[in-house]
């Protein structure tokens, strides 16, 4: 017998259906509460991380601008090197790349291996590598390690002018030289591309969202000549490999304009690889540099006189017989000389005659005169580190000062301002400023800015001049100078041994600086030279160390200059 | 709506959003292309800034000077200064005319052709 349906319990199908629908309307709600919180609540923070995924600021690194000399012969320029960079955090075998990036490129694998360690996002390898090594590094494909491209400044000229133009450090930044005091014209200004990249990081031009274009470096034009700059160094390394001194500078300067047309100094580095040289040779010495400048110093006495009317063309002076008495202190002349003209006396340069007619100045005249050559301040050349020189005021001398003075000594003075005073004389008496940049011209060449010849200030007449242009042609012709005789111009110039301070205060009997200042033609003068020699081994007279010098460079750099002979 | 209608409808719709995707990817496409040729740029502006350093390195007065002296060249250096005039003028203050040595007739057919600046040549 079958039981009937009414008999058979079956679960209700309301609740199975209700159970169903509850569930998934819960699985629904919690799903929808849970995208509401991740969307909702903390919406800003994974949109940043989106937005750090997905866009990438891209530094835009602007040429530094580029130094050429007066007839545009580029002195600097910008190539690019890889730099080697790494993710840390990408790096998965961090062993074994330290193992080949530190044998590839020299460094300490300990050291390496620590920092790829480290919870990093960014570090640098090595910067600047050659490209060799670059190329190798690139085809090994290692993970977490890229290449990024970096402007390096080079120099075409090796070690020439390399004081003169300085040197920059890893990031481009001027350190020395004309590189640190135009630092400001020739960096120029970084710009950066705001874009979106995809999932290889690679920008896609369609999605960027800011551009600030970079601006190039302003380029500079040098008053330098490279080729008188290259005689000028030329000169003096043969100055310096003949007598060993501790440092030599040499300034060839227009005396018209006051434009600097080479300095050169020894020992030189190269300014591309600077790091590798001590500190004391990357001094610009020809500025920063004091010396006692001995007789060369003479020149403001004579001039001094003649401009005062204080001595008269062939006036005789008696020169002691080489040792003389004055205020309890005995000068010294190099040779016992008799009666001298005054003429003489210069060409000579009897210490004892100059300070003989010295005393007619005074003390108030005598430190009116110096400073008005310049000395005692700075010239104001572009260049930086500039010393202003020592020249203390007269309350402050003693009784042997105007003992001193006349003849170089008790007074320091860079190598700049003798070359600025002698081309006073040279140019008719006006004290001109020294210039090394002549323009400073954008990257398409337009001149932005230039720097025009200053008016010179008129510290001499040209009467005084003219006598002096005669009595400074006799020291070349006749007297301690004949060395910077030339063969096809005239000269006219004055030595100078300084002697060396010693620790103790006291002056050397060993060290002296052999300096010779002078201007050719004597009579149209193009240039005016200043060779300063310190501490020179063996012969250190100013006439036998620095007058050759002077008359290798002079010669030479008339003959490029194309300047008539006006010698027979 | 019949059938056909949403069909078509659909077929439009689906076709405009497959143009407006390939655009899109066109046009990421050609970004990417123009970036690859901004690289091949800076590649030969390196290249270029290579060469301009290597002619610069040559064209020093160190390097000149160096190689100079391999050179077998008759340079002199000028023992006496030699000067040339060129003027419009015929000669004067006794300075030879060159011009005027030449066989007459060469020298009427070469006016025919040539400037009237005669060249003077005087050593001082």
């Amino acid at each position: 017998m079958y039981k009937s349906h009414s008999s058979i319990k079956k679960p209700p199908v309301r609740g199975r259906l209700f159970f169903i629908f509850f569930s998934f309307t819960a699985v629904f709600l919690a799903l929808i509460a849970r995208l509401g919180f991740l969307q909702i609540v903390r919406a800003d923070f994974y949109q940043e991380i989106a937005h750090k995924n997905r866009r990438a600021i891209i530094n835009l690194e602007p040429d530094r601008g580029l130094i050429y000399d007066c007839n545009l012969s580029p002195l600097t320029l910008n190539i690019r090197k890889d730099s080697v960079y790494a993710m840390p955090n990408a790096v998965t075998d961090k062993d074994e790349t330290a193992e080949i990036l530190g044998g590839m490129f020299s460094l300490n694998e300990d050291t390496l291996l620590a920092r790829l360690s480290r919870d990093a996002e960014f570090m640098w390898v090595k910067r600047k590598v050659p490209t060799e090594e670059a190329g190798r590094a690139r085809k090994l494909d290692l993970e977490g390690i890229g290449f990024l491209k970096e402007n390096v400044r080079v120099y075409p000229n090796g070690d020439m002018a390399a004081h003169l133009l300085g040197f920059v450090d890893i990031d481009n930044k001027g350190i020395e030289g004309l590189e640190y005091f135009y630092d400001g014209d020739l960096r120029g200004e970084s710009g950066y591309r705001l874009a979106t990249v995809d999932a290889r990081r690679r920008p896609v031009l369609l999605w960027e969202e800011d551009y600030m274009p970079e601006r190039d470096g302003l380029n500079l034009v040098l008053t330098i000549d490279a080729v008188i700059q290259h005689i000028a160094e030329e000169s003096i390394n043969a100055a310096y490999q003949k007598h060993r001194p501790s440092n030599a500078s040499v300034i060839v300067m227009d005396p018209n304009t006051g434009y600097i047309l080479a300095i050169a100094n020894r020992p030189a580095y190269r300014p591309d690889e600077a790091g590798k040289s001590a500190p004391e040779r990357r001094r610009n010495c020809a500025v920063t540099d004091l010396i006692e400048p001995g007789s060369s110093f003479k020149i403001v006495t004579a001039c001094a006189l003649i401009e005062e009317s204080l001595i008269k063309r062939g006036e005789v002076l008696y020169c002691e017989n080489g040792e003389y008495n004055i205020a309890g202190r005995i000068l010294h002349d190099v040779h016992p000389y008799g009666r001298l003209t005054f003429e003489d006396v210069m060409s000579k340069s009897s210490n004892i005659g100059v300070v003989k007619a010295a005393q007619r100045l005074g003390p108030e005249r005598m430190y009116r005169y110096i400073k008005q050559f310049g000395f005692g301040h700075k010239t104001g050349i572009d260049l930086p580190g500039e010393a202003e020189g020592i020249i203390r005021p007269v309350s402050k001398w003693s009784k042997t000062s105007m003992s001193a003075l006349p003849i170089g000594q008790e007074v320091a003075v860079t190598p700049i301002q003798l070359a600025c005073a002698i081309s006073a004389i040279a140019n008719g008496g006006l004290l001109m400023q020294p210039r090394v940049v002549k323009e400073v011209r954008d990257k398409n060449g337009v001149m932005v800015k230039e720097v025009e010849p200053q008016d010179g200030n008129r510290i001499l007449s040209r009467k005084t001049c003219d006598d002096m242009r005669w009595i400074l042609r006799l020291v070349v012709e006749e007297g301690t100078g004949t060395k910077a005789r030339l063969s096809r111009y005239s000269s006219a110039g004055k030595t100078g041994t300084g002697q060396r301070v010693e620790p103790d205060g006291t002056y050397s009997h060993r060290k002296f600086n052999s300096i010779f200042i002078g201007f050719a033609p004597a009579y149209r003068p193009r240039i005016s030279v200043a060779v300063v020699v310190v501490e020179p081994k063996g012969y250190y007279y100013g006439g036998t160390v620095a007058a050759p010098v002077f008359a290798d460079i002079a010669d030479k750099a008339l003959s490029y200059l194309g300047v008539k002979p006006d010698r027979t | 709506m019949s059938l056909r209608t949403y069909l078509t409808v659909i077929c439009i719709f689906t076709l405009i959003s497959l143009m407006h995707v390939y655009q899109r990817i066109s046009m990421i496409e050609i970004s990417y292309r123009i970036k690859q040729s901004e690289r091949n740029l800076e590649q030969l502006l390196d290249r270029n800034r290579l060469l301009l350093y290597n002619v610069s390195a040559l064209q020093s007065p160190m390097s000149l000077e160096s190689r100079l002296p391999k050179i077998d060249y008759d340079f002199k250096k000028p023992e006496k200064i030699l000067v040339a005039k060129s003027s419009a003028a015929g000669s004067r203050n006794g300075a030879v005319n060159v011009a005027e040595r030449q066989n007459p007739l060469i020298r009427r057919m070469s006016r025919a052709f040539v400037l009237k600046t005669e060249a003077h040549a005087t050593e001082k």
